[in-house]
């Protein structure tokens, strides 16, 4: 027995497998958190599930149920979240840089679970300050090494590009408090500020800001 | 190793500038919908993601460089065909300026290192 499911993609209806259904779901939410920001973030995410209504269109035979192959195939065509991003890099995707930073577990620096490194690069912080807290914490008498277990449990893992990507807020906040200085030079009719940042990230849409100006602060206000 | 991945880059950076330009000009021979765009992308072995084209045609929509009229389409869900706005003829042709002398002077220095090399 397998479980499918109508669904309605670009306003054409579809019958998908179950995991058929996951895999394109997962895929576009995944898109979400790639364009989380960009004003015309919704407008790109139809876009392209109107694109695989049209392929599912001409592949399908009438009433088909479609497998998790044919989604597979027509993914891997639109390209993974992270090949996109490779493409577009940064300066494309300025918007989401601007998102919050969140937190995941930092699998690739980590000493256990990858709790106190995930925790470092949500605050911007070392995350050797992070581990010592927690070891003075439990040396103390605390719960530190609950806390730890806990959110080792709770919090997920950093394991595909964006997601590690999300989970560095420190180079986000180096471009903000670039833009705050700026802003306030602005007023004080100084110097912009033009600080040289080793990380394209925030760097290239530094430059960016020139163009639509007004949008810029509509996104701003969001932010605030 | 961390050499490939530098050449890799810089020629990954030459196939980005150049994505929006040829999407600018692949519009202006007549409005074209995105899947027909892909169609010549791949043509030409320009584009390989798919869904990079997206944002770019977004971007450039936002930018008023493009616009678009809804069309019905027979074989699925209603498309997006794209023209240039008057806003976008002057920026290709200004793109187009851009790109004839970057072409020569590169031309230029291409040819001189042929020379230098066949000797």
């Amino acid at each position: 027995m397998k479980k499918t499911i109508h669904v309605e993609i670009a306003d054409v209806d579809f019958i998908l497998n179950g995991d058929a259904y996951d895999l394109l779901k997962d895929y576009l939410d995944e898109l979400e958190i790639l364009f989380a920001g960009l004003d015309e973030r919704d407008e790109i995410i139809a876009d392209i599930e109107s694109r695989v209504a049209e392929k599912l269109c001409s592949h399908q035979k009438k009433n088909n149920v479609i497998s998790h192959d044919q989604i597979h195939q027509i993914l891997s065509d639109m390209g993974r979240p992270e090949d996109i991003y490779e493409v577009l890099g940064e300066f494309d995707l300025e918007g989401s840089a601007n998102a919050k930073p969140k937190l995941y577990r930092d699998s690739e620096n980590a000493i256990l679970g990858g709790v106190c490194s995930g925790i470092g690069a949500y605050f911007g912080t070392d995350p050797v300050i992070v581990r010592l807290f927690f070891i003075a914490f439990t040396a103390l008498g605390g719960a530190g090494l609950l806390i730890y277990i806990i959110l080792w449990v709770i919090v997920p893992k950093a394991d595909t590009a964006i997601k590690k990507r999300q989970m560095y807020g420190t180079k986000n906040v180096l471009h903000r408090i670039d833009r705050g200085l700026n802003q306030l030079a602005d007023k004080l009719q100084l110097k912009k500020v033009s600080r040289k940042i080793e990380s394209s990230v925030a760097k290239k849409p530094f430059k960016r800001k020139k163009s639509p100006t007004t949008k810029k602060k509509a996104s701003t206000k969001k932010e605030g | 190793m961390k050499r490939d991945k530098y050449n890799e880059n810089i020629q990954s950076q030459m196939r980005k500038g150049t994505l929006e330009f040829v999407i600018l000009l692949i519009i202006s021979r007549q409005p074209i919908y995105a899947g027909d765009m892909i169609k010549a992308l791949k043509k030409y072995e320009l584009i390989v993601v798919e869904g990079t084209l997206y944002p770019l045609l977004n971007r450039l929509k936002s930018s008023e460089l493009v616009d678009y009229k809804w069309k019905e389409s027979t074989s699925g869900p209603p498309r997006k065909y794209y023209t240039l706005t008057a806003k976008g003829k002057r920026f290709l042709e200004s793109l187009l300026i851009s790109w004839n002398t970057l072409n020569q002077s590169i031309t230029a220095l291409i040819k001189s290192y042929e020379k230098n090399n066949s000797r």
